[in-house]
């Protein structure tokens, strides 16, 4: 057919004996909006990566207008003249606006008159105005995302891949979003939108394809999906519903006072916002707080590389360093002790493999989470921070992890739940507040808000 | 339960195989090179004694660079801290009462290790305090101490029944190490009984790492600071800690050179311990008691490499230092190739 | 004082820094790129050593400088070689690099000229001196306007930024984040070697045994102070050369108060000290520099 822009044919790729893409086999079509969706590690990215030639497959071929496609590097899907939008940022927070546009027309043989003048004709097109001789560490969110998508635009790309384009937007910068992906394609563009918001696919897109564990469940129009209908088959299952905990409330419930928030020891306050406004000065100033009130505090952290774990050191040692006063006498630690409780940990929280002696590093993502919030909540602490407890993990440690956060709530601890999923805080608080500009607006009870409400307090609108 | 590590050891002998290749190129026989370089120390007890000596030094620095480098900091300062204590020990060997015997003895050992340790920790203040980079502030110093280490020595300690720069000997009643009976069993060569303290050392500083909230304190930091001060752990104090301890294992180093060996200050004594001492600890990737091994082997590639000149035509003492470095690049090498076979 | 002993001041700090010049510029773009960066003391090492040789051999103080470039180059390949291939830790394989270096000098001056220490003295006429004299002139005027030139307005200047601070950019964009750093180290190589040549050929006239005396450190330890910063570093340099020409001016100066000789020695690293105390260091390392 000669509508078909692209064409996978039976794309396989394997990382060792793990297989991220099996056999995945559909085409897309030319100017229109097509949505992959798939939980984390379904394989989106891969597939991604193989179109624009970061990747080699394994087996299977591509077609682009008809011809066959074996890109070697991303200099030839640019030569191609497809664009990929990167979830991650590839800025380099030292460098300014123009560094990085320069970085992107040298390498592709734009003269520097010719940049400058693309450069204005797509921020007039678009109602820009990016502080390009600035460094990146000046810019907002909105601006990083504006200057990823103004560098591949320079290269006027027919086909610009989105991964996760909305996952760091605001509602209502949300809509914008749609809208502009909505005016490229009636420029002309073809666009591929990698998301697993589902509501978000369902207002623009024109195709759907749903990957699982690396294989394609389907691929047809996006009218032919209702949401749930895209979920069942995105999770390969039905989601499971989450147990409300009873929690008894006999005499021992009682306040906190952290940030002015009466937060009571049987609740999950939730804390939504963009993220960049002000979460981490949250943060911060929650843990001062706690500090200061001489409270155990649980740690489940928003950087888990960052500020929770020693990838070269084992599990004991992850735990030990973290517990290291429980398990110190006189200056010396008791390592024994140790093992069983972290042996108890890998137990409850199906840590895989349960090898209490393999280093941090080796562990996937999903299992050094699960470690890291068995290790945070071991102490019985009194208050616990969860930030962005399920970001990176599958759907199956998920809801391991929204269960035991609600199971908190009848052992009288207190939980403040933040996070930049929306639905994640809505789902799980009673009580949730909003970030905006460093501001903390709220508490506001659950169900108080209808979405657009939401959506106005998260842009500064006061109700 | 732990896991033993042999790459360090295949990488030892890559390293000697290449070098003997090397030494082929220069046409000499690399079996009687290996042996003047490796038998060199057998040659008597006093060689052993010299060998013992250095394995001592070397331990000594070895472990000075290896504790902060586990706290993340590339620590080049013990050269200069090396020099300071011993011109710290010599001064004080001079100019307290013979009377004072032991105690002086004492005294003298107790200010040159807190000099030492404050010497290191000057490195710790600038970075602390003035965000200055360790190695910036390591370099300095070490030029500073060694300039301030001559002056003082050769302006008022100069010893006059000689020519060489060097101060006068420390009063006799703390010449101790001459009775030493490892000194005297060695034909009384430059060893003393601080090689069993440097063996001791590098066993506590292996228990110190392994067993000690401070010793994975300063291991967790090394490794993430940003997790370890988000769990308490103070960037101020494991810098402070991992250079003092430095510091006094650079001083230790003074202290076997003046008490241990020639009961003075010597310009120029330190064949470079301080950097020697980087090599040491690299060779053994920072497990003490490896240390205590590859102090050994350089010792012996140190003594052996001085009659290098002798023996060959083409060769000088210099190759132990292309020795030295072949097995460094295969040891380093031998780790990621372990790791990765580890990880297939 | 007077202009004319201000104006020798100057020119002999220009001279003396000289070769941490040449370092911290080729150690510049090694770090730049990400890549740490301690082996400069080997390359001018190495760099000295061919010049002085080569010189002597050829008659030539052209070769000398194109062969010490060149081999520094071609010695970097062991490290590149490691660090790359062999994904070794880059502190430790700098510090065998110098090790190598010190240790290989020696053998091969043994075997070409029967002297462990040594190389023969080259030309010293003042024919000879003049020549030379144009041509430090000549390599370090072009040696200070190539670097500038790659720092900040190549694509290549560009790219090694990309590299040490966030080298999925260049990925993206279809270019070896580790292919530019083996470049960069390379070529940082190959500068630091020309230094190492004037070194050997120019601020003396023959190769004697480790005579980089810590140069390579100094220069690895302007980098750092000046940020990361080209024309900063080359600042640095400056005022450590200058201190050290006020400290020979001082030395051969009868003052009526005498100030230890030990003292005056201290003089550049002391001054380094409290620069460090008095300013704010905000020191930028490159992101991914290991």
């Amino acid at each position: 057919m000669s509508l078909n822009l692209i064409e996978f044919n039976n794309i396989s790729k394997k990382y060792g004996s793990c297989v991220s893409l099996d056999q995945v086999h559909f085409s897309i079509l030319k100017n229109q909006i097509h949505a992959v969706i798939g939980e984390n590690g379904a394989g989106k990215s891969t597939l991604m990566k193989v179109l624009t030639g970061i990747v080699t497959p394994t087996s299977g071929a591509m077609v682009l207008r008809g011809k066959a496609y074996e890109p070697q590097s991303a200099q030839d899907s640019f030569r191609e003249k497809i664009g990929f939008v990167h979830q991650h940022f590839q800025l380099a927070d030292e460098l300014t606006g123009w560094d990085h546009l320069e970085l992107v027309a040298r390498t592709q043989n734009i003269e520097r008159k010719r940049l400058l003048d693309l450069v204005s004709e797509k921020e007039a097109k678009f109602k820009w105005s990016l502080p390009l001789a600035k460094k990146i560490k000046a810019y907002s969110i909105g601006e990083q995302q504006r200057l990823e998508i103004l560098r591949v635009l320079i290269l006027e790309p027919e086909i610009i891949i989105f991964d996760e384009p909305t996952a760091v937007l605001s509602p209502d910068e949300i809509e914008d979003f749609l809208d502009f992906m909505l005016d490229l394609k009636k420029q002309g563009h073809t666009l591929i939108l990698i998301s697993h918001k589902l509501n978000e696919i369902k207002k623009v897109a024109d195709h759907v394809t749903i990957l699982c564990r690396g294989q394609l469940i389907a691929s047809d129009s996006g009218a032919h999906f209702s949401i749930e209908q895209m979920a069942e088959k995105m999770i390969g299952r039905k989601q499971q519903a989450l147990v409300q905990a009873v929690v008894n409330d006999a005499g021992q419930a009682h306040d906190l006072n952290l940030l002015g928030l009466n937060l009571k020891n049987n609740e999950i306050l939730g804390v939504a916002g963009v993220d960049g406004n002000g979460q981490e000065d949250f943060i911060f100033k929650l843990r001062q707080n706690i500090d200061l009130l001489k409270l155990k505090f649980g740690d489940i952290s928003e950087d888990r590389y960052r500020y929770s774990i020693y990838p070269k050191q084992n599990l004991i040692e992850n735990f030990l360093i973290r517990h290291r006063e429980t398990f110190t006498r006189l200056g010396l630690v008791k390592k024994t002790l140790v093992r069983r409780e972290v042996e108890k940990i890998i137990t409850d929280w199906d840590v895989r493999p349960a090898v209490s002696d393999m280093i941090m590093g080796e562990f996937s993502g999903g299992n050094q989470q699960k470690f890291v919030i068995g290790r945070e909540l071991w102490h019985k602490p009194d208050v616990i921070l969860a930030a962005h407890p399920s970001r990176g993990v599958d759907i199956g440690a998920q809801e391991k992890i929204h269960q035991a956060l609600l199971d908190q709530k009848k052992n009288h601890r207190a939980v403040v739940l933040l996070s930049s999923d929306l639905d994640e805080v809505l789902k799980l608080s009673d009580r949730f507040v909003i970030l905006f500009k460093g501001a903390i607006k709220g508490p506001y009870m659950k169900g108080s808000l209808n979405s657009s409400q939401i959506s106005q307090i998260m842009n500064g609108v006061d109700l | 339960m732990k896991r033993i590590d042999f790459s360090s050891l295949i990488g030892f002998f890559v390293g000697v195989a290449l070098s003997s290749i090397l030494v082929l190129l220069f046409k000499e026989n690399p079996g009687d090179v290996l042996k003047v370089l490796s038998g060199s120390f057998l040659q008597s007890k006093f060689d052993m004694g010299l060998t013992m000596f250095y394995t001592t030094c070397f331990a000594f620095a070895g472990l000075a660079f290896s504790i902060p480098f586990k706290a993340g900091l590339f620590h080049i300062g013990a050269e200069g801290q090396i020099v300071l204590s011993a011109m710290m020990a010599a001064v004080m060997g001079i100019i307290l009462p013979e009377s004072l015997g032991g105690v002086g003895i004492i005294l003298i050992c107790l200010s040159t290790m807190v000099l030492g340790i404050l010497s290191a920790q000057a490195i710790a203040f600038f970075k602390v305090y003035k965000q200055g980079h360790e190695v910036v502030v390591a370099i300095m110093l070490n030029f500073i101490f060694a300039a301030i280490a001559t002056y003082v020595v050769l302006q008022n300690f100069q010893n006059t029944e000689s020519q060489n720069p060097e101060s006068s000997l420390i009063k006799p009643a703390f010449q101790f190490a001459k009775t030493d009976s490892l000194k005297t069993f060695f034909d009384n060569s430059a060893v003393s009984g601080f090689l069993i303290i440097a063996v001791i050392s590098c066993l506590a500083v292996w228990f110190f790492e392994t067993k000690t909230k401070w010793g994975l304190e300063i291991k967790a930091f090394g490794e993430n600071p940003t997790a370890a001060e988000r769990m308490g752990i103070s960037a101020k104090k494991v810098n402070f800690l991992a250079l003092g301890i430095a510091g006094f294992f650079s001083s230790l180093v003074g202290l076997t050179e003046v008490l241990g060996s020639t009961f003075q200050y010597k310009v120029g004594f330190s064949p470079a311990y301080g950097f020697l001492g980087i090599v040491v600890a690299l060779l053994a990737q920072g497990h003490p008691i490896g240390i205590l091994f590859s102090s050994f082997i350089m010792a012996v590639l140190h003594k052996g490499a001085s009659d290098l000149d002798l023996e060959t035509q083409f060769l000088t003492r210099d190759f132990s230092k292309v020795l030295q470095a072949i097995i460094i690049f295969c040891v380093a090498g031998a780790v990621y190739l372990n790791h990765r076979r580890k990880k297939s | 004082m007077s202009a004319e002993i201000l104006l020798g001041l100057v020119l002999a700090s220009v001279r003396m820094s000289l070769p941490i010049l040449f370092a911290a510029s080729g150690g510049y773009f090694s770090e730049k790129s990400g890549v740490a960066q301690i082996g400069l003391e080997a390359y001018l090492l190495i760099g000295a050593f061919t010049a002085a040789a080569v010189s002597f051999q050829t008659q030539s103080l052209v070769l000398g400088y194109v062969a010490a470039a060149l081999v520094a180059a071609a010695f970097a390949q062991i490290f590149n070689i490691l660090i790359f291939k062999f994904k070794a830790n880059s502190i430790v394989v700098g510090t065998g690099m110098n090790l190598l270096a010190m240790g290989l000098i020696p053998i091969v001056s043994k075997t070409l000229f029967e002297s462990t220490g040594s190389t023969p003295a080259i030309d010293t006429s003042e024919a000879a001196l003049n020549q030379s004299l144009i041509m430090v002139s000549v390599v370090t005027a072009s040696m200070l306007a190539i670097c500038y030139w790659i720092a900040e307005k190549s694509s290549f200047g560009l790219q090694i930024k990309f590299a040490g601070e966030k080298s999925e950019a260049l990925t993206s964009v279809g270019v070896s984040p580790i292919k530019r750093r083996w470049q960069a180290v390379t070529l940082g190589a190959l500068i630091t070697g020309i230094g190492g040549a004037i070194l050997s050929t120019y601020l003396a006239s023959s190769y004697s045994p480790l005579m980089s005396a810590g140069r390579g450190f100094i220069a690895l330890a302007a980098v750092i102070f000046a940020g990361w910063n080209l024309r900063k570093a080359w600042l640095v340099v400056l005022f450590f050369g200058f201190a050290e020409a006020i400290q020979i001016q001082l030395q051969n100066m009868n003052l009526s108060v005498k100030i230890p000789n030990e003292f005056i020695q201290m003089l550049p690293y002391l001054a380094t000290l409290v620069a460090l105390l008095l300013l704010r260091n905000k020191q930028q390392a490159p992101k991914e520099i290991s």
